[in-house]
């Protein structure tokens, strides 16, 4: 640092950033020389308490409590209204912008069918999407779910809103990983697992590693999930706990394949609905006794809906409206 | 520097002339731009109190309207920002994070006024720095996170944050 052409609030500024720097062991010496540079004069500990006072408080907001929450989208609220009256967007590029949006908006709405409000990561149908997230995990979403991302100072937390999804967690002793469902989260230890999220239930694979698992409402009880360990859970109770294959499941995944060993035909339906492009409709009365064991293709749902009608030839699969709707009865 | 003298604490008796000879015109001046003249007698009442206390060039005290009005429009600012903050906050609070546990007013004046001085700060810088300010010390990004991020190096994020706590630095106690 050039101590001569700086002035000492200059000075101080720079030596606060160093503090925080990437790298320890130039965190440790700026701390050092810090210490060194304020006991040399008054003025220099006053510039400097002034910033670290205000760093201080500054720290409430970086909670994940409502309040911290709430402050931060106000700041973000104001400093954007602050910013677009600066910048005086005239009409003409409004209308277009705005247009521009609208339009934009509607092809992407019709490319994922339906998109859930404020979802930051969406796969469309038979589709996968990989995504390295800024912690570095790897994140995998299944074809047709949708998570939101929630990363402060102090945790990650990934909500899986529908779907299925798959993860390598990368280490952070200090920001802890929750997955978080209708039915509960899960804490990873540091590790790889999936999750798939159904009507009124959650479904845990763990591949590697373990994972701790708190229900919705029994949040208190903590349950730890081992690798090669299928976990079905609802919000208030553990419906399965069993041994799983994990190498398969996982390339079952990867290959967008769905195995089954004697599943009811009306659920496995309902999940190839949900990667099927157009609608799917099954009456499940008509199904409600059959059994299905055998890998599937979730991918092309097409194919998946002749073996199922190979397997069962009392079922009338039937398309209409040029392959948008089919009937299963 | 040589031909400006050193700026000198304002003296009572002084304050007390500027008082007489321009509140009534920066009341009216206040008044026609706010529509209110309840906010205009107390911008004007906070404009006085400003001085106090204050040093200030000797020279703008020989032409005091344009400095009481530099003065006024800052305040006018401030109390704008200051009640958009408080609006989006409570909104934020209460509709979006469902907030049921009672606030003290402690700390709803603690919250609002970090707030304020945040965005009083921040609105200062150009909008890398303004996020790079955010991601680190609100989100908890490291330096090369946010080099990433913005497409920056990563000198180019100390200075950044140099330059946001260099603005802190000179924020009014």
């Amino acid at each position: 640092m050039h101590n001569a052409v700086h002035s000492i609030e200059e000075q101080a500024a720079n030596w606060i950033v160093l503090l925080t720097a990437d790298d320890p062991s130039e965190r440790n010496s700026a701390a050092q020389d810090y210490a060194a540079w304020k006991a040399l004069d008054q003025r220099h500990h006053a510039a400097a308490d002034q910033i670290e006072r205000f760093l201080d408080r500054t720290s409430i907001l970086q909670g994940s409590n409502a309040q911290a929450q709430a402050g931060k989208q106000a700041l973000r609220q104001v400093l954007a209204g602050q910013r677009h009256r600066s910048r005086r967007l005239d009409t003409a590029t409004g209308i277009v912008a705005v247009l521009f949006l609208l339009i934009s908006s509607l092809l992407v709405l019709q490319q994922l069918h339906i998109l859930p409000f404020g979802a930051d990561i969406t796969s469309p149908k038979a589709q996968m999407i990989t995504k390295t997230l800024q912690d570095g995990s790897k994140l995998i979403l299944g074809s047709n779910s949708a998570v939101k991302l929630h990363f402060t100072g102090t945790e990650r937390r990934i909500e899986l809103l529908h779907g299925q999804l798959h993860l390598t967690v990368a280490k952070d002793p200090t920001r802890p990983l929750v997955v978080e469902t209708a039915q509960g989260e899960i804490r990873a230890l540091g590790t790889r697992f999936m999750v798939r999220e159904q009507p009124e239930t959650t479904v845990l694979e763990m591949l590697e590693s373990k994972v701790a698992v708190r229900l919705r409402q029994t949040p208190q009880t903590e349950t730890v999930i081992n690798a090669s360990e299928r976990l079905i859970f609802s919000k208030n109770r553990i419906i399965t706990r069993e041994p799983l294959d994990s190498r398969g499941n996982e390339a079952a995944f990867m290959s967008q394949r769905m195995i089954l060993d004697n599943e009811p035909l009306g659920n496995v339906l309902v999940e190839l609905g949900r990667h099927t492009s157009g609608l799917l409709h099954v009456n499940q009365q008509a199904v409600a006794e059959l059994r299905i064991s055998g890998v599937l293709p979730l991918n092309d749902g097409q194919s998946a809906l002749d073996m199922i009608k190979a397997t069962f030839p009392q079922l009338a699969v039937t398309r209409h409206a040029g392959g948008y709707l089919t009937l299963v009865q | 520097m040589f031909t400006m003298s050193a700026p000198q604490p304002i003296l009572h008796e002084q304050l007390a002339t500027l008082y007489s000879d321009h509140f009534g015109w920066l009341r009216s001046w206040l008044c026609k731009r706010q529509r209110c003249w309840h906010n205009a007698e107390d911008v004007a009442q906070d404009t006085f109190l400003k001085l106090y206390g204050n040093s200030v060039p000797e020279l703008t005290l020989r032409e005091p309207r344009a400095y009481l009005l530099t003065i006024a429009k800052r305040l006018l600012v401030d109390r704008a920002r200051r009640e958009k903050l408080e609006v989006a906050y409570l909104e934020a609070l209460h509709l979006h994070y469902r907030e049921t546990h009672a606030e003290s007013p402690e700390q709803a004046y603690f919250m609002l006024r970090l707030l304020e001085q945040l965005a009083e700060v921040l609105e200062s810088l150009a909008e890398k720095a303004r996020q790079a300010f955010l991601q680190h010390y609100l989100e908890g990004y490291t330096h090369a996170e946010i080099a990433g991020n913005l497409g920056v190096s990563d000198r180019m994020v100390r200075k950044y944050l140099a330059e946001a706590l260099l603005r802190i630095s000179r924020l009014e106690a």
